[in-house]
C-alpha cells in the first residue's frame, strides 16, 4: 500500500471523509501513519544500511549520530568491515579491551580491528588508525526516511502495511478520547508488530537447518 | 533536526485536545517533560561522556559533575582505574588519604554521593598544554587532538568543544588551544541531558526517543485528578513509556549483534587473542 492508499484506508476506518474532513486532517493523518511506520522500524530493524565511515588519524571515538548521513534515524550498528585490514572487526566490550589486550589501548596505534559501542551512537575502535586516510564500512539499522509523496511504499512487505493503518488509527482514536476502541487497534498493531519482527528475525527458516551448539 | 520543548508540548497538548491549556497547563507539561526526560535518561544510560576530572596536587577528593548519572569507566594515564570500596583501601594502604604518586584506583564510597576519591592523592597538579595551530589565518575548522567529538556543521565557527572550558562569550578564539596531557583523571559516564530551560530547547536524544518521553508527559496528565482523567488511556501510555525504555536499554546493550554464543560453551571469540593475556590477578590486590 502506498501513502494514498494507508490514507484512504485511514479515513475509511475514521469513518470521515477524505476529500473534506470534519475532524482530523490530512496532516494529522500521516503524521500518525508515519509514527506507524517509525514503530514498526524501531521493533523489526528492517531498515538495513551501510555506509562508509571515513578514519581520522589518533582518533578513538567517533559519532555515528554526526557522522553517518542517517543522523538522528541510527538505531544500532549490526557489523563493521576495514577494508584495509580486509576483515570484520570484531564488536566487543569496553571490559575485553581493558582486561585481553594492552593497559593504554586507547593510545595503541595500528590497523582497526576491534570496536565498541558506547552510549548509542558512539563508535570506539581499537588499534586507532595513525592516518586520516583509512575507511569502514560500517553496517547499521536505522529508521526509514519518513513517507511524503502519494506513492511512497513502506519499505518492508505489504503483508503488514495493514499494521500501519491500525497504528494510525488508534493514535488517531486515543487523541479524540475514545480509548476503547483505540487499545483495541492498538493491539492489532502489536500483532502485526509481532510478526513483522519474526519475519525480519528468521529470515532463512525454512531453509536454515539451526544446530544447538553450533 | 532535534525536536525542542515547545515542539513537544505542542505535541503533548495536541493529543490531549487541550491547545487551549483550559486542563492542563504548558507548566504541567514542561514539569513532565523535564521528568520524564531525566527518568530516560537515567534508566537507559543513552547519553555517554567523557570529561576531565583535573588532578590537583595534594587533593584526593574530586567532586563529580552535575549532569553524571553513573561513571561507566575512568582512568589515568589512558589506564582504566579499579574502582574500590573505602574498607579495601583501608586494608590496601592505612594512609590511602594521604599517599601521594600515580592515580591506579578510585572510589565512590563515604565520601559524599558526588564526591570520587583519587588512589593515590595525585602529586602534581595536571598542565595543560597548548595544542598547535596550523597556519596563520582563517578559521579552525578540525579539533581531532582536542576532543573525539565530531564536528557539527559545515559552517560558522566553532562556539564550543566538550571536555574543554571557553574563555568568553563572543569572538574568535585567538590563542592557541589547551588540552590536557594523558597523565590526568578522565571519567566516561553516562549523564542526563540538558535541562529544558527554554521553548527553544533541544532533545539531545533523537526524536524516535523523545516519543518515549511524550508518552510519559501524556500518561501523568491523563492519570492526575481532573476533568481530563482517563485512567484506562493512562494506564496505556504507561505501558508504552515502559516499554519504550525497555527497548532502549536493550538497544543499548545489544551491542554484540556480531558475537555468536554457543550454549555450554564459555562464550568467548573463536579469534586468538592478539596479544598474550596477563594473570587474572596481575598488578592487584588478592584476598
Amino acid at each position: 500500500m502506498n501513502l494514498s492508499e494507508l490514507e484512504a484506508a485511514v479515513f475509511r476506518g475514521l469513518d470521515e471523509s477524505q476529500t473534506s474532513p470534519v475532524y482530523w486532517s490530512q496532516t494529522d493523518v500521516d503524521a500518525a501513519l508515519n509514527e506507524g511506520v517509525e514503530c514498526l522500524a524501531e521493533a523489526s530493524e528492517y531498515n538495513e544500511l551501510s555506509e562508509t565511515l571515513g578514519l581520522t588519524a589518533a582518533r578513538t571515538y567517533y559519532n555515528l549520530k554526526a557522522l553517518l548521513t542517517v543522523a538522528d534515524r541510527f538505531l544500532r550498528v549490526t557489523r563493521i568491515w576495514n577494508p584495509v585490514a580486509s576483515r570484520w572487526m570484531e564488536i566487543v566490550t569496553i571490559r575485553e579491551l581493558d582486561e585481553e589486550t594492552y593497559a593504554r589501548w586507547e593510545r595503541t596505534p595500528g590497523e582497526p580491528q576491534n570496536a565498541i559501542i558506547r552510549g548509542l551512537w558512539w563508535l570506539g575502535i581499537f588499534p586507532r588508525p595513525t592516518a586520516s586516510t583509512g575507511t569502514l564500512t560500517v553496517y547499521f539499522a536505522a529508521l526509514p526516511v519518513p513517507l511524503a509523496l502519494p506513492t511512497d511504499t513502506p519499505g518492508f512487505p505489504q503483508e503488514w502495511h495493514r499494521g500501519i493503518v491500525h497504528y494510525a488509527l488508534y493514535d488517531l482514536l486515543a487523541q479524540s478520547g475514545e480509548t476503547a476502541k483505540a487499545i483495541e487497534h492498538f493491539k492489532h498493531f502489536l500483532e502485526y508488530q509481532a510478526g513483522l519482527v519474526a519475519y525480519v528475525k528468521q529470515r532463512m527458516r525454512k531453509d536454515r537447518v539451526g544446530v544447538i551448539g553450533a | 533536526m532535534p525536536k525542542t520543548r515547545l515542539q513537544v508540548q505542542t505535541e503533548v497538548l495536541y493529543r490531549l485536545g487541550d491547545t487551549a491549556q483550559d486542563i492542563w497547563s504548558s507548566a504541567e507539561v514542561q514539569s513532565s517533560m523535564q521528568e520524564g526526560y531525566d527518568l530516560l535518561c537515567l534508566l537507559s544510560a543513552v547519553l555517554w561522556s567523557r570529561s576531565w576530572l583535573d588532578d590537583v596536587a595534594g587533593q584526593g577528593t574530586y567532586t563529580l559533575p552535575t549532569d553524571l548519572l553513573e561513571i561507566e569507566r575512568a582512568t589515568w594515564d589512558t589506564v582504566r582505574l579499579i574502582p574500590l570500596r573505602n574498607p579495601e583501601l583501608q586494608d590496601m594502604d592505612g594512609q590511602y588519604e594521604t599517599t601521594q604518586g600515580a592515580v591506579e584506583y578510585y572510589a565512590m564510597d563515604g565520601d559524599g554521593l558526588r564526591i570520587l576519591r583519587k588512589y593515590r592523592v595525585p602529586s602534581a597538579t595536571v598542565a595543560y598544554v597548548a595544542a598547535s595551530v596550523v597556519g596563520t589565518w582563517g578559521a579552525p575548522r578540525t579539533f581531532h587532538e582536542i576532543t573525539d567529538d565530531g564536528t557539527s556543521g559545515t559552517w560558522g565557527l566553532p562556539r564550543s568543544i566538550p571536555g574543554q572550558t571557553v574563555v568568553g562569550t563572543w569572538g574568535i578564539a585567538r590563542r592557541a588551544f589547551t588540552v590536557s596531557p594523558d597523565t590526568n583523571t578522565r571519567i566516561e559516564y553516562s549523564r542526563r541531558g540538558a535541562a529544558l530551560i527554554a521553548d527553544g530547547t533541544e532533545f539531545e536524544v533523537p526524536d524516535w526517543v523523545v516519543k518515549t518521553i511524550r508518552f510519559y508527559c501524556l500518561w501523568r496528565a491523563l492519570e492526575r485528578n481532573g476533568p481530563g482523567q482517563d485512567l484506562a488511556l493512562a494506564a496505556h501510555y504507561r505501558d508504552r513509556w515502559l516499554e519504550g525504555v525497555e527497548r532502549l536499554k536493550g538497544r543499548i546493550s545489544k551491542k554484540l549483534a556480531s558475537r555468536v554464543g554457543v550454549m555450554g560453551g564459555t562464550g568467548e571469540t573463536k579469534t586468538r587473542h592478539m596479544h598474550g593475556v596477563l594473570p587474572w590477578n596481575f598488578g592487584r590486590i588478592v584476598r
